[in-house]
């Protein structure tokens, strides 16, 4: 690892004063799990590092019935994953953090870093887009939301800017009867990035869809939405114009996890497998 | 420029001068001389650098050393009290849960962890506390077994 100045601001506006000193040369510490791996393999040199975890309003966990969910940016994956009011109200997430790295990774790594590290094949991201989450920075200037699929751009590309800090993610309220499951295939179980994955919600009768590890972002399943929500009944085989909808949907590369035709695949699979396992949460 | 970090490291208060760009496996091991956990993959994948933090089982290579200060660690150096070993130390002695023993300081930290969190773990349970540590020689079933051991006399 290269050497770098490290600091760790006690505060957002410290924090942001920082980063708005040292610019492009500056890169944000979380959990780490991303980072201090890009750096260890030199393909980043930041020469300052900004440790955000000391932040307090960065650690909360914080739900109301009308603004919903907020997870602050240090809150780790296992925190997640033992959340009762997330396992209660947003399970899908949980689950999705559940599948992160291992048992010790979920210690450091967090739903902010994922987002902010803009993988195709990040676990909790998919979950974020049927959630409808959005992302919470803080600037100098002041606070805003912007929503998820706003955010990321593209492989690690995200909309923000000089000396903005992403605080957290917030999830709007879900009333009435919800369901949602993601479902990851992988190579192995643990500690391997989703060949492909695929996040199915539903809340009222309206159906949610995003596709992990098959396009340059997450992408939303607008077309097998629309043959989901117009469908009465949704078993086995009414669900295979859905399925052939996800497939026309995706755009997948080949790569040293699988091909894109393998991925092409098990895109329908995994439609088919999250969304059956969505209905049986259904209530 | 060099930070001033005190921290406790199996129950012993230390103050150190480290450079940033450290890890905290590095620390342990070149500063502390501590060198059960070992570096394999570097990256967080192998689970070899294992130790507890605040107990919680994490990957110190993928942890920055100024990161520890205000920490309490727990390192397998710190498992035998007064000559005596820990049970799961005795349980993969018992089991012949290791061969070459490079995984096996990592293993046991997180298998620790898992015991402090969770004193009577189902063998699913366990495998999902050691999903993050490869062993390449011994296999998992012994020490499975050996945690299970473990657990058991703990209660």
């Amino acid at each position: 690892m290269n050497k770098f100045q490290y600091f760790k601001p006690a505060t957002l506006d410290e924090a942001s004063d920082i980063l708005l000193q040292y610019g492009e040369e500056a890169k944000i510490l979380n959990g780490g799990t991303d980072l201090l791996v890009r750096m260890r393999d030199k393909m980043i040199k930041p020469k300052v590092v900004v440790d955000i975890k000391d932040i307090p309003e960065l650690k909360e966990i914080k739900y109301t019935e009308e603004e919903g969910l907020f997870i602050g940016a240090a809150v780790t994956m296992n925190e997640i994953v033992c959340s009762d009011i997330i396992l209660e109200k947003y399970k899908i997430l949980a689950e999705a953090a559940h599948e992160v790295g291992s048992y010790q990774l979920r210690n450091r790594a967090t739903v902010t870093g994922n987002v902010c590290n803009a993988s195709p094949s990040g676990d909790t991201i998919a979950p974020l887009y049927v959630l409808s989450a959005k992302v919470k920075i803080f600037s100098k200037e002041g606070i805003k939301l912007v929503p998820i699929d706003d955010f990321i751009l593209g492989v690690r590309k995200i909309a923000l800017k000089p000396g903005e800090i992403v605080m957290g993610i917030q999830i709007p309220p879900v009333k009435g009867k919800k369901g949602g499951a993601y479902y990851k295939h992988s190579r192995r179980k643990d500690v391997d990035l989703a060949t492909i994955g695929v996040a199915a919600f539903c809340n009222e009768g309206q159906w949610k869809i995003a596709y992990a590890a098959v396009a340059p972002t997450i992408l939303r399943g607008h077309k097998a939405e629309e043959i989901l929500n117009n469908l009465d009944k949704i078993d086995e085989n009414t669900i295979i114009p859905a399925m052939d909808a996800a497939a026309e949907e995706v755009s997948p590369i080949s790569d040293v996890r699988a091909s894109k035709e393998y991925r092409t695949e098990m895109i329908r699979i995994g439609l088919k497998r999250a969304v059956l396992a969505a209905l049986e949460q259904y209530a | 420029m060099k930070h001033s970090i005190s921290f406790i490291i199996n129950g012993e208060k230390v103050h150190l001068e480290v450079e940033p760009h450290k890890t905290l496996l590095n620390m342990l091991r070149e500063d502390l001389n501590l060198t059960g956990a070992k570096e394999g993959c570097g990256a967080g994948e192998c689970g070899a650098c294992t130790v507890i933090v605040n107990g919680k089982a994490v990957n110190s290579c993928l942890m920055l050393a100024v990161e520890a200060d205000g920490k309490e660690i727990l390192t397998v150096e710190g498992l035998a009290k007064n000559g005596v070993l820990d049970a799961l130390q005795e349980s993969f002695i018992n089991n012949a849960a290791l061969q070459c023993g490079y995984c096996t300081p990592g293993m046991i930290m997180s298998a620790k962890a898992l015991l402090m969190r969770n004193p009577k773990p189902s063998e699913e349970e366990i495998k999902e506390a050691i999903a993050g540590n490869l062993c390449r020689c011994t296999g998992y079933k012994a020490i499975i077994d050996a945690i299970k051991e473990a657990a058991e006399k703990n209660n």
